[in-house]
C-alpha cells in the first residue's frame, strides 16, 4: 500500500511537470515589451514635447525610471499566472526590475546611457484552473518592490536594488518610481515625483522596518494584452496632466522644491499620484489609473 | 577528569576563541555598546574605518570626507548652524557630535528609521536631498578609487581575512561605523568626578550638577543618564525607541508648527502631533559642539539656558515668529524657570566640565593619512 501511492505521487508530480496536458498552458518565456512616450510621441531626453499640463504648457525629461515586481499574465476565466523574472545582473533580480527610459542626454544628463524596456521571464504554467481553452488577455504588475527587500541594507541587496540613485536612504527605502522634466519655456523649473512608502515605524529591537502606513505601491492591470504582440505604452507626460506648467505653482513655494516626495506637499502630490491609479491621503489603489495602455 | 581539569579545559577555552577580541575604550564607566551580529567589531576594521571616514575619495568631486562635517576638535560637529555639502548644498540640520554615538538607539535628529550606522551612513554618501558627499550613482567609481591605493589593499585584507575581494561597499560601511562605534568619550572631569576624584570639578560646577538634576530645572529627564540622552541602549540595557520631544522652538502658526523642511519625526510620521519632535543629543562635550539645536538656530549654551528658562523661545518676527512656549505639542518637561545669576554660572560650569579633553586629541581617532 505504502508503495503504491508513493507511486502515485510520483506519477502526479509528473504530471504537473509535463504542464501542458489539461489546461493547455506551459511555463513558457517571455519578452514583455514596454514603451514610453509623451502623449502620442515616442519619449526621448532632449525632446521638447508641447501641450502639457493642464495649461498646455511645455516640457522636457530629466527622468523616467520605475521598479516593477509580481509581474502576472491573466487567462481569460481571471486566473493570475506568475512571471518569473530573469536575472541579467544589471537590470533584473531578486523578483524585481527595474524599467529605465532615460539615456542620459539633453537634461537627463544624471543618468546613464543604458536603457531597459523589456522585461524578460517565464510565465508559470500554474496555477492552471481555468478552461484551457484561451490563452492570456490581461497584463497584471505592480510597481516597486515587496516591503522585505525595499528596507534591507542597500550593500547586500542584488542589482537592480543597490541602484544608489533609486535609494531613499533618509527613509530608509527605495525610490519606487522617478518621473522628473523641466518645464516653464524661458523661465524653466525642475517638476517631478520620487513615489516611495512613508509613514514608516520601525522595530528598533529586532532591528528591522515593519510596517509603513503608506504602501504606494501601484497596482496596474491591463486588459487586451497580447504578450506576443502587444506593447505597454507608458506616458510620461500622463503624469504632469493635471498641474500647472507654464509657471510654478504657488506649492513651490512653500516646499524646498517643485516635487512631491510622496511625503508632501499635498498640492502636487495628489495630482502626480492620481495618474498612477494612487489616493495620496492613503497611500491605496484607485481606479483611473492614466499613465499606462495597451498599444 | 577531575573538576579543576575541566575548569582547566574551560580557561584554555576562553583564552584561545576569541584572540581578537576587541578592547573598548571605557573611559570611567561607560558601559559595553551594543553591536550588530553581522559587524562585530576589531582593531583591524577600526583602523580601515579610520582611513575611509578621513579620505576625500569618499565623495563625488573628492572635495570631502566624513571628517569635513565631524571634526575630532568640535568633538565631531562641525562648528556651523547647518552643514555644507560637497557640491555647495547646505543640510537642513546641524551636524551631529559623534562622541558615545555606539550608544544611540536611533540615528540622526529626527529619524525614527535609522537604527544602526551601516544603515545611516548611506544617506550622507549617497543622499540627494540635499548632496551631502554626493557620491549618488558613483558607488562603482568609488571602488574603483579605493582599489587604486596601495594602502588600502592591506587594510582592507586585515579588516576582512577571510574575504578574497574585500573592498565593497559592504565592507566600507561596516568599516566606517566600526570606526564610529570606537568613538568612545568617558574621560571628563565630571566622569573624573564621579569616579572619586572630588577635587576634578569646581564647587561651581558641582552646586551645577545638583541644579541639573533637580526638579527645578528638569533637565535630567530628556538628557539621562551616563550618556545625557534618553534614548540609550547598551549591553543589559535594551534600546527604547520611539523618544523624540518638542521643545518649544518654533511655532509658526500658533497650532504648534515648525518651519518647513525641518518638522522633525514629523516628516516621517505624517503625524501633525510629531510636528517638532527631535532626538536628544549627548550633552558630552557640549561646550565645544555650538551652535545649538536640530537646526543650529541657538549661538551660545548662554542662550540655550534662556531657551529653557522661558518655556519654550519667543521670535518676535520674521517668517518664523511664533510662541514656542504655547506650542501644543511641547514635552511637559519645558515648563521654565528662574535661574540667579550665580545659578546660571553654575550650571554653565558644570556643563563645561563634560568636556573630554581626550577625547578632542586622541591620536587614536585623528587623520591617519600623511599630511599632503
Amino acid at each position: 500500500m505504502k508503495s503504491i501511492s508513493s507511486f502515485a505521487i510520483a506519477a502526479l508530480a509528473l504530471l504537473a511537470c509535463e504542464g501542458d496536458h489539461d489546461g493547455g498552458f506551459v511555463d513558457e518565456a517571455v519578452e514583455l515589451a514596454f514603451e514610453a512616450r509623451v502623449a502620442d510621441l515616442p519619449f526621448a531626453c532632449g525632446q521638447t514635447y508641447t501641450g502639457l499640463g493642464n495649461d498646455g504648457g511645455s516640457g522636457t525629461p530629466q527622468d523616467f525610471r520605475f521598479y516593477v515586481y509580481d509581474v502576472r499574465l491573466v487567462t481569460d476565466a481571471g486566473e493570475e499566472h506568475p512571471v518569473d523574472l530573469d536575472d541579467d545582473g544589471v537590470y533584473q533580480g531578486g523578483g524585481v526590475a527595474m524599467l529605465d527610459f532615460e539615456d542620459g542626454t539633453g537634461a537627463c544628463n544624471n543618468g546613464t546611457a543604458a536603457l531597459h524596456t523589456t522585461l524578460k521571464g517565464t510565465v508559470r504554467a500554474q496555477p492552471r484552473h481555468g478552461s484551457g481553452e484561451a490563452g492570456y488577455s490581461e497584463i497584471r504588475f505592480r510597481i516597486g518592490m515587496p516591503e522585505e527587500q525595499n528596507h534591507a541594507d542597500l550593500t547586500t541587496l542584488p542589482a537592480p536594488l543597490n541602484d544608489t540613485t533609486m535609494s531613499w536612504t533618509w527613509n530608509a527605502g527605495h525610490i519606487f518610481f522617478a518621473a522628473w522634466g523641466v518645464f516653464g519655456g524661458a523661465n524653466p523649473f525642475d517638476l517631478g515625483v520620487h513615489v516611495g512608502s512613508t509613514g514608516c515605524t520601525g522595530d528598533a529591537v529586532a532591528g528591522e522596518v515593519v510596517a509603513c502606513s503608506n504602501a504606494n505601491r501601484p497596482e496596474i492591470a491591463l486588459a487586451g494584452f497580447d504578450h506576443d504582440t502587444s506593447t505597454i505604452v507608458v506616458d510620461w507626460g500622463a503624469l504632469f496632466a493635471d498641474l500647472s506648467l507654464t509657471a510654478p505653482s504657488a506649492a513651490c513655494d512653500v516646499a524646498s522644491s517643485c516635487a512631491c516626495h510622496s511625503f508632501d506637499p499635498e498640492p502636487l502630490c495628489t495630482p502626480l499620484f492620481a495618474p498612477l491609479g494612487l489616493e495620496w491621503s492613503s497611500g491605496e489603489n484607485v481606479a483611473g489609473q492614466s499613465l499606462f495602455r495597451v498599444q | 577528569m577531575g573538576r579543576a581539569g575541566l575548569i582547566l579545559v574551560a580557561l584554555l577555552g576562553a583564552c584561545a576563541a576569541p584572540q581578537d577580541e576587541y578592547e573598548w575604550s571605557l573611559g570611567e564607566g561607560l558601559p559595553v555598546p551594543l553591536v550588530p551580529e553581522d559587524n562585530p567589531m576589531s582593531d583591524a576594521k577600526v583602523e580601515l574605518g579610520r582611513h575611509l571616514f578621513y579620505d576625500r575619495r569618499l565623495s563625488g568631486n573628492q572635495t570631502q570626507s566624513c571628517a569635513s562635517c565631524h571634526l575630532q576638535k568640535f568633538a565631531f560637529t562641525d562648528g556651523l548652524a547647518v552643514a555644507e555639502g560637497s557640491t555647495g548644498e547646505m543640510t537642513p540640520r546641524n551636524s551631529m557630535s559623534l562622541a558615545n554615538v555606539a550608544y544611540s538607539t536611533t540615528l540622526t535628529w529626527a529619524n525614527p528609521l535609522l537604527l544602526d550606522l551601516e544603515q545611516q551612513m548611506l544617506v550622507p554618501l549617497f543622499g540627494a536631498e540635499p548632496v551631502e558627499l554626493g557620491l549618488r550613482g558613483l558607488e562603482d567609481e568609488l571602488l574603483v578609487r579605493l582599489h587604486d591605493v596601495p594602502r588600502y589593499h592591506a587594510l582592507f585584507a586585515a579588516a576582512f581575512p577571510d574575504e578574497a575581494d574585500p573592498i565593497s561597499l559592504h565592507n566600507v560601511t561596516r568599516a566606517i561605523a566600526c570606526f564610529e562605534r570606537s568613538l568612545l568619550s568617558g574621560d571628563s572631569a565630571y566622569d573624573r568626578f564621579v569616579a572619586g576624584d572630588a577635587a576634578a570639578i569646581s564647587e561651581s560646577a558641582k552646586r551645577g550638577a545638583q541644579l541639573f538634576s533637580g526638579e527645578k530645572l528638569e533637565c535630567f529627564h530628556c538628557h539621562a543618564g551616563f550618556n545625557f540622552q534618553d534614548s540609550v541602549t547598551y549591553e543589559g540595557k535594551p534600546p527604547h525607541n520611539g523618544l523624540f520631544h518638542n521643545t518649544g522652538l518654533y511655532n509658526i502658526d500658533g497650532k504648534g508648527a515648525y518651519p518647513p523642511g525641518n518638522t522633525g519625526l514629523h516628516e516621517f510620521t505624517g503625524s501633525f502631533a510629531d510636528m517638532g519632535r527631535f532626538r536628544v543629543p549627548t550633552l558630552r562635550n557640549i561646550a565645544v559642539t555650538a551652535p545649538y539645536m536640530h537646526d543650529g538656530s541657538i549661538a551660545t549654551l548662554d542662550e540655550v539656558l534662556d531657551h529653557y528658562a522661558a518655556g519654550g523661545r519667543t521670535i518676535a518676527e520674521g517668517p518664523y515668529a511664533g510662541v514656542g512656549s504655547d506650542n501644543p505639542f511641547k514635552s511637559f518637561f519645558i515648563r521654565g524657570f528662574e535661574l540667579s545669576a550665580q545659578e546660571r554660572a553654575d550650571v554653565l560650569a558644570f556643563l563645561e566640565s563634560l568636556t573630554d579633553e581626550h577625547f578632542l586629541t586622541d591620536p587614536e581617532l585623528a587623520d591617519p593619512w600623511p599630511m599632503p
